[in-house]
């Protein structure tokens, strides 16, 4: 046995010798920590299992138990007075015992939640008008009459409730406006006063929140689960909060979640007796399927529970249909000072040293963001920092938003210049405010406005607003950087010009940025365009607020331009082909045709019968026929303003005369378009006339395979002229002889008739002439039929009876005519056109 | 064949009126075998489009006049549709590009749009033979009009299509000034300038007329119309007419077009007064303009002429110097009225300090 001090343990082998095992000492491995350290320092080498005694965290373990408990404790305590009384004051933010910093879980925001109605920082008055709608719901939810009457009745039992439903006469006695929507920027606490107001009138508050689901349809189900069931563990109604409603999608046509909505609401409509019936069974739903035979039935639910909706911007094009019959209130940022006195308890509570200047800087900075403001503590907490102070905040440039901004807010801090009062306790406040840091103010304020520019990310429609904008504002030496006061050969001055002329130096250079943009799909340029918006606060920036105009000249232009586009391609589309290869460039038709050939179509005519014409004047009157033919124009019936029936030119071509509206006397112009309602009415029958005539020749033509180009009546005419001017009489003779023709075949005369010709002139109802001309002069038997004929037209009727011998000989019935709708689809009696000719 | 204009072309190389040795050339030119690529340019109603006619009824006979028009259409490739009128008869095709000009909607394919035509259409033109056995010439022609208002992209297309189709194609380009017709396209053209017409050849041209219509034109107010006209023959015609439509006597003035008495009234203005609230008034005007499809070069162009009219002399080539300027950043941009406020701007600056230091 060796004998060496040590302790040893024995055992006998199969031989039996004995075997002395030696007891090592057994080597804990621990972690080398601060602990440790002292422990082997220390003479006591105990053995251990853990790194600490068991005792220790036993110990440990029961604290936390009895912590917990407390706490629960605490919370029931909380929820059970909150059920039972209202004015009891409770604060919810001390009850979180937890001090030490490093075992922090919890954010602030939830942290500090207010968990009472009057635990609530914002604007008393929306919270208690939100209550208000709350509690009506509760005659028709609860079955108790309403307590409290806001029109300030005597509430004596009866009388009061009768009073109530005689002035929401709904047989549910729901309130007015069934449906709640909370609007206001991010982290005012929209969705904190949902819950707690909910919770406060005894619902059991069901959030459905569009982040998750935004289409419509799954939206729908989750909202008509949450209505129409009822919650197993409590025995209170649902109460809907619909978070984040803009986000919800408007696709779907009717079957939207808006549209949902809105026949959730209005499901009253015309109901009445049923209403009753329905009253009885909404014990377990807050729906009631009225059990009608409709087939519709499933869909004709009836909204008995409240619904609350929280968007952030009640504008939203999807909240159009909800606007209108939702009780809307608006959110706004509580006054800084209230809310900066909430954060320094917050901050005391937390053990982080700051000061209300601090604070009312953070407020302002975030634009009274609670969420924000108390996240942005947090992170300073979590830094390590134990004085918040502005420095702090300046350094570390947090707690700021990407906000959105409206275009008219964005407009009026680009035109306005930091005042006064915002310098003293506002942004500048942060930097440091001083005389000094002046620059500084601006260039940060510069740098603010750029981030808010590239923020609300409609630049263009910025820019756009400035344009329009500027030249309003009060400009300061306009023209040149203070020529007047420098020398005026000052080369610097010159180089940069005037405030103007920088600003529309700085347009044109955005209008090439955007061009390469678009050209070149350089959207690596879009990030310079702020920039370009900026400036326009360095030059015209001014201290009272401005006037601003939402930007409609680029609209209006553009609008005006593509009705003129739209005269000038139709007119183009008109051309014969001939015409087509002079006149189709849209730049040459503008510039040079449009008013020397308006002067062309309006030449001096006498308003007479189109037989009386002098030669001459038909000679004028055959080449504005067909000048207008060939360029396909005519004459169009209009009725005006007024009831008189007016003739416009189609295409509509005197529309593209510049500056019509304002002709200045000296300036020599065209007397542009001045003849006559009856001259355009003639000229326009003589235009479709001749439009037929050429259609039925050239179809003529075709179908005998002539050569050559097609002889128009009034070509011939003219070429007689030229030819000899002898033959001048005959020739216009003939050519009156060839627009007089057609008139007396085919019974068509044009509202002026020469009184010579006539015999009788009666008048019908209307006071419209009625022309009979009998040939034979006998019995006005038609006359009457006549009368029906134009009744409905509105346009003097003129009947030529044919002599009876003539119809008597050919045995055909009497044409008549619907004098205005053109000459061939309103023949009674199945013609050829040629017969006309 | 309605208008005076139109009704009095001439349709042969034989009866054009003035330029004698260009019709000699030309005359030659169609009758020999090889026809070239032709790039016409000159002033607007100078008579190119006259000359081209002309020379077409020389190579293919009367019967070139014979026309049709088609609607065409195109799909981009970003699915939008273009429509576009085509004239043509069985010898040549005619095409206005109406949309390359400078009015860019923001976010439209530029550029792509006309090259997509000009491959599209002058290649299917090109590959295929002249199927006319009677036709005088194996090739047909095709006309571009406007051809400075082809975008660059379509320009480039257009050059190897001229080479390579040579047997069955020419192309005849129609435009004001060669400067935006790139190099490359030059180079296989034979140039071919047609002078704007003096005036004492307005003049005869007007007096012809007036004896084809039966009518006599005293001497002095054909030159009266002669010298408003700018040497523009299609608008003296257009005077002409409309003068006699009017029946005015002929000792009174010519007026002139509805935009260029706006315009010089606008010029009046600006010259008037220098505030930034007549700029507001400006700008109106200038909107009034560009809506009616008037283009904006040709607003800063009027405009500066019509103000340099105005001013004092020492400040003219400053003027016209920013009026280069303002129309080179124009072209670059896509909104006109910025750069034709800016302009404005700028004249009411200069004008401004000039009168400051007239004063002192």
């Amino acid at each position: 046995m060796p004998c060496d001090g040590r302790t040893w343990r024995t055992a006998v082998d199969s031989k039996g010798r004995r075997i002395y095992f030696p007891i090592k000492r057994r080597i804990v491995s621990r972690i080398p920590d601060d602990n440790d350290a002292r422990k082997e320092t220390g003479s006591s080498r105990s053995i251990e299992l853990l790194g600490e005694s068991i005792h220790v965290l036993l110990r440990r373990l029961e604290q936390q138990a009895a912590q917990d408990a407390e706490e629960k404790e605490a919370r029931r305590s909380i929820f059970a007075r909150m059920g039972e009384s209202e004015g009891k004051k409770l604060l919810g933010e001390d009850e979180d015992l937890e001090q030490g910093a490093g075992a922090e879980t919890k954010l602030w925001v939830d942290k500090y939640a207010p968990r009472m109605y009057v635990d609530l920082v914002g604007d008393e008055r929306v919270n208690r008008e939100v209550l208000t709608w709350v509690k009506q719901w509760d005659h028709c939810v609860f079955k108790k009459p309403i307590k409290n009457n806001p029109s300030g009745a005597p509430n004596n039992g009866t009388n009061g409730q009768k009073e109530w439903i005689k002035k929401f006469p709904d047989p549910y006695h729901r309130p007015d406006k069934k449906i709640l929507l909370l609007s206001g920027p991010a982290g005012l606490g929209k969705t904190t006063l949902a819950h707690i107001v909910g919770r406060h009138a005894g619902y059991n508050v069901i959030e459905i929140n569009a982040s998750d689901d935004r289409t419509g349809d799954s939206l729908r189900n989750k909202l008509l689960g949450a209505i129409e069931s009822q919650s197993v563990n409590t025995r209170k109604p649902n109460l809907v909060i619909i978070d984040e409603i803009d986000g919800a999608s408007s696709a779907g046509g009717d079957d939207s979640f808006m549209e949902l909505l809105v026949s959730l609401v209005n499901g009253t409509g015309g109901k009445g007796a049923a209403a009753a019936s329905g009253d009885t069974q909404d014990e377990n739903g807050g729906l009631v399927d009225k059990k009608a035979s409709k087939k519709a039935a499933s869909k004709n639910r009836i909204l008995l529970r409240p619904i609350i909706c929280i968007c952030n911007d009640q504008y939203a094009p999807v909240l159009r249909p909800l606007r209108v019959i939702a009780q809307t209130f608006t959110f706004r940022p509580p006054p800084h000072r209230i809310l900066a006195s909430r954060l320094t308890h917050i901050c005391r509570n937390e053990n982080l040293t700051t000061d209300l200047r601090t604070l009312m800087a953070l407020c302002e900075l975030t634009d009274g963001d609670i969420r924000s403001c108390l996240n942005t503590c947090q992170f300073f907490k979590r830094l390590g920092k134990l004085r918040l102070n502005v420095d702090l905040l300046k350094r570390y440039d947090v707690g700021r938003k990407d906000m959105t901004r409206s275009l008219f807010t964005v407009w009026e801090d680009l035109f306005m210049i930091l005042g006064a009062k915002r310098r003293k306790n506002g942004v500048a406040g942060v930097s440091g405010g001083g005389d000094g840091g002046k620059d500084k103010d601006a260039n940060r304020y510069i740098h603010r406005l750029l981030s808010l520019i590239a923020a609300s990310g409609e630049t263009g429609k910025i820019l756009e607003g400035c344009f329009e904008n500027y030249l309003r504002m009060n400009i300061v030496d306009a023209w040149d950087g203070g020529a007047a006061t420098t020398t005026p050969s000052d080369p610097s001055t010159r180089k940069k010009g005037g405030k103007i002329e920088q600003a529309l130096d700085w347009l044109c250079f955005h209008d090439k940025i955007e061009r390469y943009i678009v050209k070149d799909r350089d959207f690596e340029l879009f990030k310079y365009q702020p920039f370009v918006v900026v400036n326009f606060h360095r030059l015209f920036a001014a201290v009272g607020r401005p006037q601003i105009e939402f930007p409609r000249g680029e609209y209006e232009s553009f609008v005006k331009k593509r009705v003129n586009d739209n005269i000038v391609s139709s007119f183009v589309k008109g051309l014969t082909p001939c015409e087509y290869g002079t006149w189709s460039s849209k730049r040459r038709l503008t510039l040079e045709l449009v008013s020397p050939f308006l002067a062309v179509l309006a030449p001096d005519f006498r308003a007479v019968n189109i037989n009386l014409l002098k030669p001459d004047e038909t000679k004028v009157l055959s080449r504005l026929v067909e000048v207008m033919v060939s360029f396909g124009i005519k004459y169009v019936q209009e009725k005006g303003e007024d009831g008189h029936y007016l003739f416009k030119l189609l295409p509509a071509i005197d529309k593209l005369v510049v500056g019509n509206e304002s002709v200045s006397s000296e300036a020599v112009s065209f007397q542009q378009l001045q003849i006559s309602n009856p001259v355009k009415q003639l000229i326009g029958n003589q235009v479709e006339m001749e439009a037929i005539r050429q259609a039925n020749v050239s179809s003529k033509e075709r179908g005998r395979k002539a050569a050559g180009s097609r002889p128009t009546l009034f070509k011939k005419t003219i070429e007689v002229d030229k030819d000899a001017a002898s033959e001048d009489m005959t020739a216009a003779s003939s050519s009156q002889k060839r627009l007089e023709a057609p008139l007396t075949q085919t019974v068509i005369v044009p509202k002026i008739v020469a009184p010579a010709k006539l015999e009788t002139v009666a008048k019908d109802f209307f006071g419209r002439p009625i022309i009979v001309i009998d040939d034979d002069g006998d019995d006005d038997v038609e006359n009457n039929v006549a009368g029906q004929h134009c009744a409905g037209k509105g346009q003097p009727a003129v009947i030529r009876k044919k002599s009876n011998a003539v119809a008597s000989k050919r045995n055909e019935p009497t044409v008549s005519f619907r004098y205005n709708e053109g000459f061939s689809n309103a023949v009674r009696t199945p013609m050829k056109i040629s017969d006309f000719m | 064949m309605s208008l005076w204009v139109d009704r009095h072309r001439p349709t042969s190389l034989d009866r054009l009126d003035y330029h004698p040795d260009l019709t000699h050339q030309l005359k030659k030119m169609s009758n020999s075998s090889d026809f070239p690529h032709m790039l016409v340019y000159g002033p607007s109603g100078a008579g190119k489009k006259t000359r081209i006619m002309a020379v077409l009824k020389e190579l293919y006979g009367p019967s070139v006049e014979k026309l049709k028009i088609d609607m065409r259409t195109f799909t981009t490739p970003s699915n939008r549709k273009i429509e576009i009128n085509i004239v043509s008869s069985n010898y040549h095709m005619e095409i206005t590009p109406r949309f390359g000009d400078n009015e860019i909607p923001v976010f439209s394919d530029v550029g792509s749009q006309d090259r997509l035509v000009i491959q599209e259409l002058i290649k299917e033109v090109a590959q295929t033979q002249q199927v006319d056995s009677s036709a005088k010439r194996a090739f047909k022609v095709v006309i571009l009009n406007e051809a400075d208002s082809l975008s660059k992209d379509a320009q480039h297309a257009l050059r190897r299509t001229m080479e390579k189709y040579m047997n069955n194609l020419r192309v005849i380009l129609c435009t004001n000034s060669t400067s935006r017709i790139i190099g490359p396209i030059r180079s296989r053209c034979l140039l071919v300038r047609v002078a704007a017409p003096s005036a004492d050849e307005i003049t005869t041209v007007l007096t012809k007329v007036g004896i084809k219509e039966d009518f006599s034109i005293p001497h002095e107010f054909a030159l009266k119309i002669a010298e408003k006209s700018n040497g523009n023959l299609r608008r003296a015609l257009l005077m002409l007419e409309s003068a006699k439509v009017k029946q005015m006597s002929f000792a009174s003035q010519i007026p002139l077009t509805d935009w260029e008495n706006y315009i010089s009234e606008t010029a009046r203005a600006i010259v008037a007064e220098q505030t930034p609230k007549k700029l507001q008034e400006i700008r109106g005007r200038l909107y009034e303009l560009l809506t009616h499809c008037i283009a904006p070069e040709i607003i800063l162009k009027t405009l500066l002429f019509d103000i340099v009219k105005l001013v004092d002399v020492t400040i003219v080539p400053e003027i016209i110097r920013i009026a280069a300027d303002y129309e080179q950043s124009m072209r670059q941009g896509t909104k006109p009225i910025f750069h034709l406020e800016a302009f404005v701007a700028k004249f009411m600056a200069i004008y401004k300090r000039f009168l400051f230091e007239l004063m002192n």
